[in-house]
């Protein structure tokens, strides 16, 4: 929609937005098919897909929960409210942005920071998910800090964006 | 008691000022909960607790069956599986005002029957649904408002996770919980329904300007059949599976996933374009249902180690009387704390109190059970913080605004008091069932 | 320092709640002359199953627990010990031989100071069984079962004799034994009668598959262990004593043998196990500590694991030779035998801080 009004930095993160949810997208299905298989398997033949839970659980819902926040951010379609919002005075309102911006920015900062130490610490002792499997979780640590840190970088620029915007 | 719970309305007031200002509401829950676990404990607690919660909430196996129920309904409505179904309704229930929202909560109330999680129920509901109605120019609060309440009936019919969680904490029979819930849903529902038709009557614009049915062509009953078949056989592929023993609940949203998508291939509607649009609308739905998750899990962390606990027993030391003055306290703090805590957190964060006193007063823990149980479904659809409101908004995107959907379930929250009155006053209406079948 | 917050996210009336937690603080406040009160929390939210030991080191409870199988990667020795889990009989034993090793043998303790909590006492469960919702006593009838099973070893042995190995969560194993997704769960026969697993699986087969003690009964954030004065540390480590050893005789094997009553009236019928089934367990019992080794090595990168297995092993036995004489239900003399043959050992001016 207004994606020619965009510059460049905006068409990029589009991009690389656009690219995680497909990520995301072939997650879901990657839950629907291994559950089906499970369960059809384990109906079928008492012979359940070893580790379903383990890669669902990790490998899937990671991805889901994660990586889409970055087009939240980029097309503002996180859920909020201008219920009161709709009422301020332009000063008022540009001032909302600014503060929800950095808000924003300095939370996906924080979680980028943390969970990418997370990820170090989780890589190092070779993490595994408890259970009968004890199968590897420990790639699925850096989704964290690649969705946040995208995030951050759009919620950033969304700021600038927003605040020159405000009507 | 005051100056223990004076950190707790500033955390809370905080929250209500960021979200009036724009700020996403999982952001303002996240960022008013680290404040605050910085201000009682430390920031090396807050930091942790970051670092802790969105992972390990996220990688929650339970948690799957809502994307798949939300691919369900994405899919379903993608492929245009269900808009038969409610061209039917309209024709047999064509002298029925409201008939398009009163099949809804039929229709939620039998998904219920399938879904363990209110959440779920709403999910698959609202891309079903809502978007029929809309089209049928009905009123939106009333359309959304019918999916985010008859979603709550997800937990009071059984199966219900909620149901599961409260067994184990109060030690009563879960299978007897299960049977104490289908009349309260069924009275539920009933109550909807009439609220329904008879606001509809009363003003025809809600629903779409009164009876428009003889702008489409009456059709045979072969293809009546054919329209209505997707819904039913969707809900029995679910339900089928559960009670077969094939799937548990939560494993049951990716055969109903799975379901949609071959109904739609059998119908000649599906495409591979359609499908993948499906499956991306669920993830950045849940995505964006998930960050508020989050936020509200660590906002009970907070309200937790800002002792909380404490506030209440003295609440409930003042009013635990009788057994009629610990449910109106109950109710008070359910309603306000469901504002703000999501039905899970909140059961976990007043249990270990509550359900004692419940215990000392000689209470029927069954009849207790189910109206704690509705109140914390009523938390679901109140404001600020509503898990179902916010299931449907970003299910529906910019077609309703979030004021919107909340006036909508304004009528609908009057009824569930209405129910919780009516529940409280003949418990009859609930431990009837259980004591016929385990004695 | 005159209070510390005990808190667990496990519901009020489960064992470790009311003996780790309302109990110990009771006996903590009669031993300390009141000069250290614990404020309990019972089903808390400030801390949770899988990140506890992390919230122990924060400081979102001063004192709680920790499930070792919830964080294989972060607790490898706690839980590398557990392989042993099937070989083992006598809780008494076991919660006092696992409280001794994790507070002398060094590996554990860097373990648990690596982590940044002070190991304050055991918990240990009973022996969990078969809970099925159809009889289950012969290899014939485990063959094609659906089980959920609780450890590496267990799915091991039972794979090997035919089962299927299933995954569900707590709370699915109700309607998944309901509907018969599942065939059997293992768990005590106490916890089987809390969460109502009766309702839907009526069938228990009287035959220990395995039991766990890896992790924390209690552990105590450092900073706070370290304001505590001596007697202080000395009261708090005294009552851990009178609450695991009323944890163990009270709440775990009195309890089970009033649960196994509780659900034979409910209608549960306890099978004794055919030969072949129990021949088939004991074998792979037997073989047990000899597999365990490599499978230590490799899945924990803990090289001497035999010398570790054997250190364990060896307190185990001394447990086992201590308490032969002494009558399960004689708490008291558990409790002591304790507090003279692990705490008092200790030097409390410097155990517990860096
Ligand atoms: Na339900
Ligand atoms: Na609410």
């Amino acid at each position: 929609m207004i994606l020619n009004a965009l510059s460049r930095p905006f068409v990029l993160l589009d991009r690389v937005a656009r690219l995680q949810l497909a990520i995301a997208a072939f997650a879901v299905m990657a839950i629907l098919l291994a559950i089906s298989l499970d369960v059809a398997l384990r109906t079928a033949f008492s012979a359940p897909l070893t580790g379903t839970m383990e890669v669902v659980s990790f490998y899937c819902m990671i991805p889901v929960v994660f990586l889409p926040i970055m087009i939240l951010e980029v097309r503002g379609e996180h859920i909020d409210t201008d219920l009161f919002y709709r009422f301020f005075p332009v000063a008022a309102k540009r001032l909302s942005v600014i503060v929800s911006g950095l808000l924003s920015v300095g939370i996906y900062g924080l979680l980028t920071y943390i969970t990418f130490e997370q990820a170090v610490s989780s890589t190092g002792r070779g993490e595994v998910a408890m259970g009968v499997n004890l199968m590897p979780v420990w790639p699925v640590r850096w989704i964290l800090p690649v969705a946040f840190a995208s995030s951050t970088a759009a919620a950033f620029a969304l700021t600038i964006r927003n605040t020159k915007g405000v009507k | 008691m005051l100056e223990d719970i004076t950190p707790i309305l500033v955390a809370l007031g905080a929250l209500l000022s960021l979200i009036a200002i724009r700020v996403p509401v999982g952001l303002s829950l996240i960022a008013v909960s680290f404040v605050g676990i910085t201000y009682e404990i430390s920031l090396r607690a807050a930091i942790g607790s970051l670092a802790r919660i969105p992972y390990d909430l996220a990688s929650n196996w339970s948690f799957s069956a809502i994307p798949m129920f939300l691919l369900m309904g994405y899919v379903a409505s993608e492929t245009g599986l269900t808009s038969g179904l409610f061209r039917a309704s309209r024709q047999v229930l064509a002298r029925l005002p409201g008939a398009l929202a009163c099949s809804s909560v039929l229709a939620s109330a039998l998904f219920a029957a399938a879904s363990g999680s209110s959440v779920a129920t709403a999910s698959a509901m609202s891309k079903i649904a809502i978007p029929e109605m809309l089209s049928r120019r009905y009123d939106p609060g009333l359309a959304c408002g019918t999916i985010a309440a008859s979603g709550t009936l997800g937990s009071l019919i059984p199966p219900s996770i909620v149901m599961i969680l409260y067994g184990v904490y109060s030690d009563v029979s879960i299978g007897a919980l299960f049977m104490a819930g289908i009349l309260p849903g069924i009275l539920s529902m009933a109550i909807y329904i009439a609220m329904i038709v008879t606001r509809c009557k009363l003003n025809p614009s809600l629903a779409g300007g009164g009876d428009t049915a003889e702008d489409e062509p009456t059709v045979g009953a072969g293809q009546l059949l054919m329209d209505i078949a997707p819904l039913p056989i969707l809900i029995a592929i679910v339900m089928g599976s559960i009670s077969m023993g094939w799937a548990t609940p939560t494993e049951a949203g990716a055969l109903g996933a799975l379901g949609a998508v071959l109904i739609a291939i059998a119908m000649r509607t599906f495409s591979p374009a359609s499908f993948w649009s499906a499956l991306k609308q669920s993830a950045l739905s849940f995505a964006a249902i998930f960050v508020i998750i989050i936020g509200g899990a660590l906002l009970t962390r907070y309200v937790a180690v800002a002792g909380l606990n404490k506030v209440l027993e003295q609440l409930f030391v003042e009013s635990a009387a009788g057994p009629l003055m610990l449910i109106a306290a109950v109710s008070v703090l359910y309603i306000v704390l469901g504002m703000f805590i999501d039905s899970i957190g909140l059961l976990l964060l007043t249990a270990p109190l509550v359900l004692p006193l419940a215990v000392s007063l000689e209470m029927d823990m069954i009849w207790f059970g189910i109206i704690l149980i509705k109140l914390l479904e009523i938390g679901l659809i109140t404001p600020p913080v509503g898990l179902n409101i916010f299931v449907i908004k970003s299910a529906l995107g910019d077609q309703v605004t979030l004021p919107t959907i909340f006036k909508g379930v304004t009528w609908f929250i009057s009824m569930d008091v209405l129910t919780l009155v009516l529940l409280v006053a003949f418990p009859a209406i609930t431990i009837w069932l259980p004591e016929m079948i385990y004695g | 320092r005159d209070t510390i917050t005990a808190a667990t996210w496990l519901p009020p009336q489960h064992q470790y709640s009311r003996y780790l937690y309302t109990y110990w603080a009771e006996a903590l406040a009669e031993r300390s002359g009141g000069t250290l009160v614990a404020e309990v929390e019972l089903g808390s939210a400030r801390v949770t199953a899988g990140g506890n030991l992390q919230e122990i080191a924060d400081g979102l409870a001063d004192v709680s627990g920790h499930f070792a199988q919830y964080t294989p990667s972060d607790l490898p020795v706690a839980n590398a010990l557990e392989e042993l889990g099937m070989t083992f009989g006598d809780p008494r034993v076991v919660i006092a031989a696992a409280t001794e090793f994790n507070m002398t043998e060094p590996m554990l303790l860097a373990e648990w100071a690596g982590h940044g909590v002070v190991y304050g006492g055991s918990y240990t469960t009973n022996q969990y069984k078969l809970i099925c919702n159809t009889p289950i006593t012969t290899l014939a009838e485990l063959n094609g079962a659906k089980l959920r099973l609780p450890g590496r070893a267990p799915a091991e042995w039972a794979n090997a004799a035919g089962a299927a190995t299933v995954s569900f969560n707590t709370n699915e194993q109700y309607g998944a034994l309901d509907k018969g997704a599942l065939t059997c769960t293992t768990t005590t026969a106490a916890d089987a009668y809390v969460r109502k697993l009766y309702e839907v699986a009526p069938h228990i087969t009287d035959m220990p598959v395995t039991m766990f003690w890896a992790g924390l009964g209690h552990g105590y954030n450092p900073a706070v262990w370290a304001e505590l004065t001596i007697d202080q540390r000395r009261a708090a480590l005294y009552a851990e004593a009178d609450a695991m050893a009323a944890l163990i005789v009270d709440g775990t094997l009195l309890e089970e043998a009033a649960a196994e009553e509780s659900l034979k009236a409910e209608g549960v019928t306890f099978h004794a196990p055919g030969e072949d089934l129990t021949a088939s367990i004991a074998a792979f019992r037997a073989k047990q500590p000899e597999n365990a080794v490599p499978i230590i090595q490799e899945t924990y990168k803990i090289a001497e694991a035999e010398a570790l297995l054997a250190r364990f092993q060896a307190t185990i036995d001394k447990w086992d030779a201590m308490l032969a004489d002494v009558p399960v239900e004689d708490k008291e003399t558990l409790a002591d035998m304790m507090r003279a043959e692990i705490y008092d050992k200790l030097d409390l001016a410097t155990y517990g801080l860096q």
